[in-house]
C-alpha cells in the first residue's frame, strides 16, 4: 500500500485517523474477476430466446439506394427477418444532432438506417435478424442492392467551395457550425506587437480503438411493456431517456444496464443508428436482440475524432510578452452531427482553450465545421485538447525561439500567476485553482534541462538529433449544466449517490456514476468508508443499472471523481450524521461525544461503544428498544452538480526528449514527464494509471493513428494490422509527480485526471520533435508524424 | 482406439473434451467461446493483432505451452491437443501468482484485455527463457492494451517472475487427429508417404500454421473439402546444422527457427524477434511464411541475401531449387498443387563475411516490414570483395539484388555505397501503399545503406534498427 505522505486536503480530516483512505492507492478489488476471465462483457451475455443480428452496410461513401431486394436473404439458413429504414422507422423516431446555446447549428434529422442514400462507407442499410451472427452475415451477401454511386465530398478544405458536392441538399452547402469568439482588438495588438510568428498545423482523424466493440442486447418484454438494454456504455441514464423517447416507451420502463465494458474513452457515450436498430428490431419482434461490431464496423462506424486543420498567429512584444492570439479552425465531422452531444464540440473546446495557460489580452478564434462522406466525428478522449494545446504550445515556442528567449522563460512571464485566481482564458471562460507555475517549476527540476541541452549538443556534434520539449495545459474537466443542459441537451451534468447500511452492518452504496476501467468502483468505496468510518470489506457498490442507481450522468468528461465522488461523501456524511443521532440515543449521550471509527460507534473519550453491526440490528429488528422520536434512516442520498462556472479545469505541464534518425525518419521518444495537478487524488496510483494510459494514447495520435481515406471515400486501413496503436515498445519511461491544487467547488477537493496525457502528449512531442529539427531550420506541422513526414520535412522526399 | 475413426478430442484446461456439432471453418476461439461457454477468451479482432483470444497449446507429452491467437487456429488444427483457456490458469480461492500480481498492480483497467496478457505472462514463465525486460516486453508484444499505458502490466509480470510458477498441464497421448467437421476432413498425416497418398483427393488445402490462410474465410468450399494438416509430419520439423549449413523443416514454427539460428547467426535475433508476436511465431512457420510469397515477409530477404536453398517434396520426388528461383510473381512461385516445401538449406555466414538485415516498420512489433534490406557481404582492404543483397517491399517479389550486387562489387566501401544509394532506383520499383510512399521506401532504403557505410567504417555491428540513438 502506497501511503500519501502530505494530507492533501484538510476538509477531510486528518490522515492519520483510522479508515483514512482517501489519498492512499488501494488496489482495485473490482480488477480481480477480470483475472479470471470473469468479466461480464455484452457479448458475454446469452439470454433466452436471444437473437443475433447482422448490417448490410453501405460500401459506398455517398450513393444512392435505388432498390433493395431481401426476398433472397429471407430464405437463408437461420434468418429470422430483415428489416430496413421503413420497418424501423416504424417503432423508432428520428433524431437531430443540434444543441442551441451555442449559436446555429444545422444537421438533418437522421434515422437508425439509411433511408434512400447512404452517406458514409460503413453507415448501416438493413438489419439481418437470424439465430446466429454468422447466419446473419451469411444472409447479408444475398440481399441484392441496385446502387447509383454519387460523387462524395471528402476534402473538408473545399467542402464549402461553390462547385462542392453538397451532402444535404436542402441545408444548401455543407456547413454544419461555425462560431467566432472574440476578445480585445486582436486588430491593433497584432500591429502593436514586435514580433508575429504564424503556424498552420493538421491533425489527421483517429478513433477510440477500444479493444471491446461496440455492443447492445435488447430485450422487449411485450407482456410488461418493459425494454431492458444491456450496453457497453457510459451513461445509463442518458440511454434510458433516449430511448423512451424516441420508442415511444415510458422511461420507467426502460431499464439500462452498463455492466462491464472493455474500454470507452468517449466512444461509446453517443447514440448509434445500428445500435438504436437492434433496440428496433427487438421491439418489433419481441424477443432479445443482439448486436456486437466486429472490428472492421468499429473501425468505420465508431465515431471519429480530431481532423483539423488549424492556422494560428501569436504577436509578442519586445520582452516577450503575449499581446495578441488569432486562430482559425477547420475542422470535418462526416455526413451528421452525432446526437444528443452534437459533433460541434471538439471545435468549441479548440476555440475555448487555446491559449489558456496564459495572460492574452487580445484572442480571436474562428471555427468552421463542415459535411463530409466519411465516418461522423465526435467527441473522444481529450476532445479537442490536442489541438488546442498543440496550436498554442507551437506558437509560444516560435516566438521564444525567434525573440532568442528560452521556451520555459517565455512561458514563465506569460502565464496565469498562480495567485490571480479566479481568472478567465484569453477566449474568456472562467479559470479557477490552477498552478502552472509550480507545475512547470517542478516540471524543470525533475527534467533537469540544463544536462538535456548538453546532451542534445553532444549528439548533434555525432549527427544524432535529439529534441526537447515542454507544454503548459488546462484540461476541461467536471462540466457543470452550463456545458449540454443549457443547449436543451438532455445530459445529466449531476450525479447521485445513494448509501445505506444493511442489516449485517455492510454497507451499500450506489452511484450514477459507471465503470469502464478508470477505477470508480475503488474511488466510490474508499470515499464512502473514509468519510464512514468503517473498513474498506463493509462497502458493497452497486454501478450502471438505472433501476438500481441514482440518477445521473455517467462517465465522461473526466467527471467521476470530481463530481460522482462529490455526491458519495455528501451522502456517506449524512448516513454518518444519521447513524451518530441514533447512537446516541442508543447511549443516551451528547452527539458531540461521539463518533464512527473501525466499523463502530466509539465515545471519543473512550468507553464501551457500539458496533454499527449492532446498531443496524437495533434500528431493524429491535427498533422498540431506541427511544422514541428518533429517526431510523439508516440511507442517505445526495446529489452534486458543479454551479456557477462552466467546468472545473485542471492543468499541467509536459516534458519529453525525443530522438530523430535523419536516415529513416524513426522517432524513439526517450523519456516523458507529466506534472499533473488534480487536485485531491482519491487514489494516486490510479491517478497515475490515468496519466499513464493517457499519455499512450496520445503518443499513438502524435505518432501512428489515422483513419486513411481514398479520394472515393473508402477507409483504406480499417483493421488493426492497418491501423497502428501503440503496443508495450512505444511506451516511454514516463515519470508522473504531481502538485495539488484543490477544487474549492467542492469539499472533495477532485477534479479530473483523465484526459490530459491525451491532451497533452502530442503537443510536446510535436516541439520535440521540431526542437530535434531545428538545427537543420525544419519542422514538422502535421500529425500523425510519420518517419516519412520527417524525411520529408528534412528534404530528402 | 481404432485408428481409422477421425477422433474428436481436445483436452480443454486438463479436461479431455469431446467436439461435436462443429462446423467446419470455426475457430479455436469461437469454439471456446459458443460452444464450450467459456466467456473468458476475448475477442478483440479476429485477425492475431490484439491477443485478447490468446490461448496456451500444448502437446500432452511436455510441459511446453506455446502461447497462440485462437481466432486464428481452426478447431481441426488442435485435436488431440491440449488447450488452457484463462478459467484453467486460477481462480479467486486458489489464484496464480501472476493473477495476484496484476490486482496488485493495477495492471487491469477495462480487463477486456487482461485474460490475453495473463496468458502470455504465464507462457513466458512456462518456457526456458531468462526473465527481464526484453523477455517481458517480448511475451507481450502481441497484447494490445487501451487503458493501462502498459507499465503497471510489465511490473506484475515482473513481479510474479519471483516466484515463477509454471502452469502444470496433463500429460497425454492422442495417436489419431484426424477429424470431420461438417464437410470437410483435416488430415494430419505422420510422414511424407502418408501426405503423398492424401494428395489423391481431388482438391486439397496444405495447412501449416494457419496464421496466413486462416484469415481467408472460409478457406474450404463445396467442392474443396480437404484440408492436409502439415503439422505432424515428422520430416516437416528437422534441423541439421552441420559445419557450414543449416537445414531446416518447413514446419519448424518462427519461434522455432528463432531458438535455432540465435547463436549461429545472431543478426536474425532482431528480425525473427519483431516477426509479428509470440503468439504468431509459435504458430506460423518457415515454409509457410516462404509460400505465401508475399513481398513484404520478413524470412524471405534474409534467406534470399544468405542464398539459401529450398527442398521441395512432391509426386515427382525430392528437388531443390535456389530462392531466388522461387518467386514468380505477385503471391506467385513455382510450387506444383501437390508439391510442398520440405526443407530451407540455410549456408552459415563465413568467417569472412559480414551479414546484416534490417526491418523498418512504422511501429516497432507487430507490424508489417514497410522496407527490409539484408546484405551479406565481404571486404578486403576496404574493397568490397562479395556481396548478396535482398530487400522486401521493394517490388512485387522479395527480390534479390542480382544486378544492384554486381555494380557494387570490386569496388570501395565509399564509392559502392555512393553508387548504390545514387543508382537504387534502376533496381527497385515499390509502390505506394499504406506503409508509406515509393518515395520513402527508397529514400529509407538509401538511409540503409548509410547506416551500413557506417557500420563498416566503424567495424560496429549496429543491429538493431532503433540503434540510431547511441545509448
Ligand atoms: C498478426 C499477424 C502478424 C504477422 N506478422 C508477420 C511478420 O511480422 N512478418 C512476416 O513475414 N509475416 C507476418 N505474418 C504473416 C504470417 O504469419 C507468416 O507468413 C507465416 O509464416 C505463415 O506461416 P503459416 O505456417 O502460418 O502458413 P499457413 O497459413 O499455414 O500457410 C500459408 C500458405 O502457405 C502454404 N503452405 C504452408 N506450408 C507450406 C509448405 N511447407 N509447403 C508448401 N506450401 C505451404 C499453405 O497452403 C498456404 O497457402 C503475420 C500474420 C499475422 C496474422
Ligand atoms: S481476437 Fe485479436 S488476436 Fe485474436
Ligand atoms: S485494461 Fe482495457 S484494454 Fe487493457
Amino acid at each position: 500500500m502506497v501511503d500519501i505522505t502530505l494530507n492533501q486536503n484538510s476538509k477531510l480530516g486528518s490522515i492519520d485517523r483510522p479508515n483514512s483512505y482517501i489519498g492512499r492507492s488501494l488496489t482495485r478489488d473490482g480488477a480481480i474477476r477480470h483475472l479470471e476471465g470473469g468479466g461480464k462483457f455484452v457479448d458475454d451475455l446469452i439470454l433466452p430466446r436471444m437473437v443475433n443480428s447482422a448490417f448490410l452496410r453501405s460500401p459506398y461513401a455517398h450513393a444512392e439506394i435505388k432498390s433493395i431486394n431481401i426476398s433472397d436473404a429471407q430464405k437463408y439458413p437461420g434468418v429470422i427477418d430483415i428489416f430496413l429504414s421503413e420497418h424501423i422507422d416504424t417503432v423508432c423516431k428520428p433524431w437531430i444532432g443540434v444543441l442551441s446555446h451555442l449559436g446555429e447549428m444545422r444537421s438533418p434529422e437522421q434515422s437508425p438506417l439509411a433511408k434512400k442514400i447512404a452517406r458514409w462507407q460503413g453507415e448501416a442499410i438493413a438489419i439481418v435478424i437470424a439465430n446466429t451472427r454468422a447466419q446473419a452475415e451469411d444472409a447479408i451477401e444475398a440481399i441484392e442492392v441496385d446502387w447509383v454511386e454519387k460523387e462524395p465530398q471528402i476534402n473538408m478544405e473545399t467542402a464549402l467551395d461553390k462547385d462542392t458536392v453538397v451532402i444535404h441538399k436542402e441545408l444548401g452547402n455543407n456547413l454544419f457550425w461555425t462560431r467566432t469568439v472574440e476578445q480585445g482588438d486582436v486588430k491593433k495588438a497584432f500591429k502593436e506587437s514586435s514580433t508575429i510568428v504564424e503556424a498552420t498545423l493538421d491533425f489527421a482523424r483517429h478513433t477510440g480503438v477500444t479493444l471491446e466493440t461496440r455492443g447492445i442486447v435488447a430485450d422487449w418484454d411485450k407482456s410488461e411493456k418493459k425494454m431492458s438494454i444491456y450496453h457497453n456504455g457510459q451513461a445509463p441514464h442518458m440511454m434510458q431517456h433516449i430511448i423512451a423517447k424516441h420508442f415511444d416507451i415510458s422511461e420507467g420502463l426502460v431499464r439500462v444496464i452498463s455492466k462491464d465494458v472493455g474500454g470507452s474513452f468517449g466512444i461509446k457515450v453517443h447514440v448509434y443508428g445500428d445500435e438504436m436498430a437492434a433496440i428496433a428490431a427487438s421491439k418489433i419482434l419481441g424477443r432479445p436482440v443482439k448486436f456486437v461490431a466486429d472490428r472492421l464496423e468499429s473501425f468505420t462506424t465508431d465515431i471519429h475524432a480530431r481532423c483539423h486543420k488549424i492556422s494560428g498567429k501569436l504577436g509578442v512584444d519586445k520582452n516577450g510578452k503575449f499581446l495578441s492570439m488569432e486562430i482559425n479552425d477547420l475542422s470535418g465531422i462526416g455526413p451528421y452531427s452525432m446526437y444528443p452531444r452534437t459533433s460541434a464540440i471538439e471545435t468549441n473546446q479548440v476555440l475555448n482553450l487555446s491559449g489558456s495557460p496564459y495572460i492574452i489580452p487580445n484572442y480571436k478564434a474562428v471555427g468552421t465545421v463542415v459535411f463530409q462522406n466519411k465516418t461522423p466525428m465526435c467527441q473522444y478522449r481529450a476532445v479537442g485538447h490536442p489541438i488546442a494545446v498543440a496550436i498554442t504550445e507551437v506558437l509560444v515556442d516560435k516566438a521564444a525561439k525567434k525573440i532568442g528567449m528560452k521556451v520555459e522563460d517565455i512561458r514563465k512571464i506569460n502565464f496565469i500567476p498562480d495567485d490571480q485566481y479566479p481568472n478567465k482564458t484569453p477566449s474568456g471562460v472562467p479559470l479557477e485553482d490552477l498552478s502552472h507555475q509550480a507545475t512547470m517549476n517542478k516540471l524543470l527540476k525533475i527534467m533537469n534541462v540544463p544536462d538535456l541541452e548538453k546532451q542534445k549538443k553532444l549528439d548533434l556534434e555525432k549527427g544524432i538529433l535529439t529534441g526537447i520539449g515542454i507544454i503548459s495545459m488546462c484540461e476541461v474537466t467536471n462540466p457543470s449544466p452550463l456545458f449540454y443542459g443549457v443547449g436543451g441537451a438532455h445530459i445529466s451534468s449531476q450525479d447521485g449517490a445513494s448509501i445505506r447500511l444493511e442489516g449485517s452492518g455492510a454497507v451499500h452504496v450506489s452511484s450514477s456514476i459507471t465503470e469502464q476501467g478508470q477505477g470508480t468502483e475503488a474511488i466510490m468505496k474508499q470515499i464512502a468508508a473514509d468519510q464512514l468510518g468503517v473498513s474498506m470489506d463493509t462497502i458493497r457498490l452497486t454501478l450502471g443499472d438505472t433501476d438500481a442507481t441514482p440518477y445521473g450522468g455517467g462517465t465522461w468528461a473526466s467527471r467521476g471523481a470530481g463530481i460522482g465522488g462529490e455526491a458519495v461523501l455528501k451522502a456517506a456524511r449524512t448516513l454518518k450524521n444519521n447513524i451518530l443521532k441514533i447512537a446516541s440515543a442508543i447511549m443516551q449521550t451528547d452527539i458531540d461525544t461521539i463518533d464512527i471509527a473501525n466499523n463502530s460507534v466509539i465515545r471519543k473519550n473512550g468507553g464501551e461503544g457500539i458496533s454499527l453491526k449492532k446498531l443496524a440490528e437495533t434500528v431493524y429488528y429491535r427498533g422498540h428498544e431506541i427511544p422514541q422520536g428518533t429517526n431510523p434512516e439508516l440511507i442517505a442520498t445526495s446529489s452534486f452538480y458543479i454551479e456557477g462556472i462552466p467546468f472545473v479545469f485542471t492543468n499541467s505541464a509536459m516534458g519529453c526528449q525525443v530522438t530523430v534518425d535523419q536516415d529513416t525518419g524513426l522517432i524513439k521518444i526517450n523519456k516523458f514527464w507529466v506534472i499533473e495537478d488534480c487536485g485531491t487524488q482519491i487514489n494516486p496510483k490510479l491517478v497515475e494509471e490515468q496519466i499513464r494510459g493517457g499519455v499512450i494514447q496520445g503518443i499513438g495520435g502524435a505518432l501512428y493513428e489515422e483513419c486513411v481515406y481514398d479520394d472515393q471515400g473508402n477507409m483504406q486501413n480499417a483493421t488493426m494490422a492497418d491501423y497502428l496503436v501503440p503496443m508495450a515498445c512505444e511506451m516511454p519511461d514516463i515519470i508522473v509527480d504531481h502538485v495539488i491544487t484543490n477544487s474549492g467547488r467542492s469539499i472533495l477537493g477532485a477534479k479530473g485526471a483523465g484526459e490530459a496525457g491525451t491532451g497533452g502528449a502530442p503537443a510536446v512531442i510535436m516541439n520535440a520533435i521540431n526542437d530535434a529539427l531545428s538545427s537543420m531550420n525544419k519542422e514538422v506541422t502535421s500529425q500523425p508524424i510519420t518517419p516519412e513526414k520527417i524525411l520529408k520535412a528534412i528534404g530528402k522526399i | 482406439m481404432d485408428l481409422l475413426q477421425p477422433s474428436n478430442i481436445i483436452y480443454v484446461n486438463g479436461k479431455k473434451t469431446i467436439i461435436s456439432n462443429v462446423d467446419h471453418d470455426i475457430t479455436v476461439l469461437d469454439l471456446i467461446r459458443t460452444n464450450l461457454k467459456l466467456s473468458g477468451t476475448k475477442e478483440g479482432c479476429a485477425e492475431g493483432d490484439c491477443g485478447a483470444c490468446s490461448i496456451l497449446l500444448h502437446d500432452g507429452l511436455n510441459s511446453e505451452l506455446k502461447p497462440v491467437n485462437s481466432c486464428l487456429v481452426r478447431v481441426g488444427q488442435v485435436v488431440g491437443k491440449g488447450i488452457v483457456t484463462i478459467e484453467g490458469v486460477g481462480n479467486d480461492i486458489a489464484p496464480h501468482p501472476i493473477q495476484t500480481a496484476f490486482s496488485e498492480e493495477n495492471a487491469s483497467q477495462c480487463g477486456y484485455c487482461t485474460p490475453g496478457f495473463i496468458i502470455s505472462g504465464i507462457s513466458l514463465f512456462n518456457s526456458n527463457k531468462k526473465i527481464n525486460d526484453d523477455t517481458i516486453n517480448d511475451a507481450i508484444s502481441g497484447n494490445l492494451c487501451r487503458c493501462t499505458g502498459y507499465s503497471p502490466i510489465i511490473k506484475a509480470i515482473k513481479v510474479a517472475s519471483k516466484l515463477r510458477k509454471p502452469l502444470k498441464t496433463i500429460k497425454f497421448l492422442e495417436h489419431n487427429k484426424d477429424i470431420k467437421l461438417g464437410n470437410v476432413t483435416y488430415y494430419n498425416p505422420k510422414n511424407l508417404e502418408e501426405m503423398l497418398k492424401l494428395t489423391a483427393h481431388e482438391n486439397y488445402n496444405f495447412l501449416a500454421g494457419g496464421t496466413d490462410l486462416n484469415l481467408r474465410r472460409p478457406i474450404v468450399n463445396e467442392k474443396k473439402n480437404v484440408i492436409i494438416c502439415l503439422d505432424s509430419i515428422v520430416e516437416l520439423k528437422i534441423n541439421k546444422i552441420t559445419n557450414d549449413n543449416l537445414i531446416i523443416g518447413s514446419c519448424v514454427s518462427i519461434e522455432g527457427f528463432l531458438e535455432i539460428v540465435k547463436n549461429k547467426i545472431p543478426q536474425l535475433v532482431e528480425i525473427l524477434q519483431r516477426f509479428g508476436s509470440p503468439q504468431i511465431r509459435n504458430q506460423g512457420t518457415i515454409g509457410g511464411n516462404i509460400s505465401t510469397s508475399s513481398p513484404i515477409g520478413d524470412l524471405a530477404p534474409v534467406l534470399l541475401a544468405l542464398n539459401s536453398k529450398i527442398n521441395l517434396f512432391g509426386h515427382n520426388g525430392d528437388t531443390s531449387v535456389l530462392l531466388r528461383d522461387f518467386y514468380l510473381g505477385y503471391r506467385k512461385n513455382i510450387l506444383k498443387k501437390d508439391q510442398i516445401i520440405r526443407s530451407i538449406e540455410i549456408p552459415l555466414p563465413n568467417g569472412g563475411y559480414k551479414f546484416f538485415c534490417w526491418k523498418l516498420s512504422k511501429r516497432y512489433d507487430q507490424d508489417i516490414s514497410t522496407i527490409s534490406l539484408s546484405i551479406y557481404l565481404k571486404t578486403k582492404n576496404n574493397i568490397i570483395e562479395d556481396i548478396h543483397i535482398a530487400a522486401g517491399g521493394v517490388a512485387e517479389i522479395p527480390k534479390y539484388l542480382e544486378s544492384l550486387c554486381k555494380i557494387m562489387t570490386g569496388k570501395t566501401i565509399e564509392v559502392s555505397i555512393l553508387t548504390a544509394i545514387n543508382q537504387i532506383d534502376k533496381f527497385v520499383q515499390p509502390i505506394s501503399d499504406l506503409r508509406g510512399t515509393s518515395n520513402y521506401r527508397i529514400e529509407s532504403l538509401k538511409g540503409l545503406f548509410k547506416r551500413l557505410e557506417k557500420c563498416l567504417k566503424e567495424n560496429s555491428n549496429t543491429m538493431s534498427i532503433m540503434d540510431f540513438k547511441d545509448e
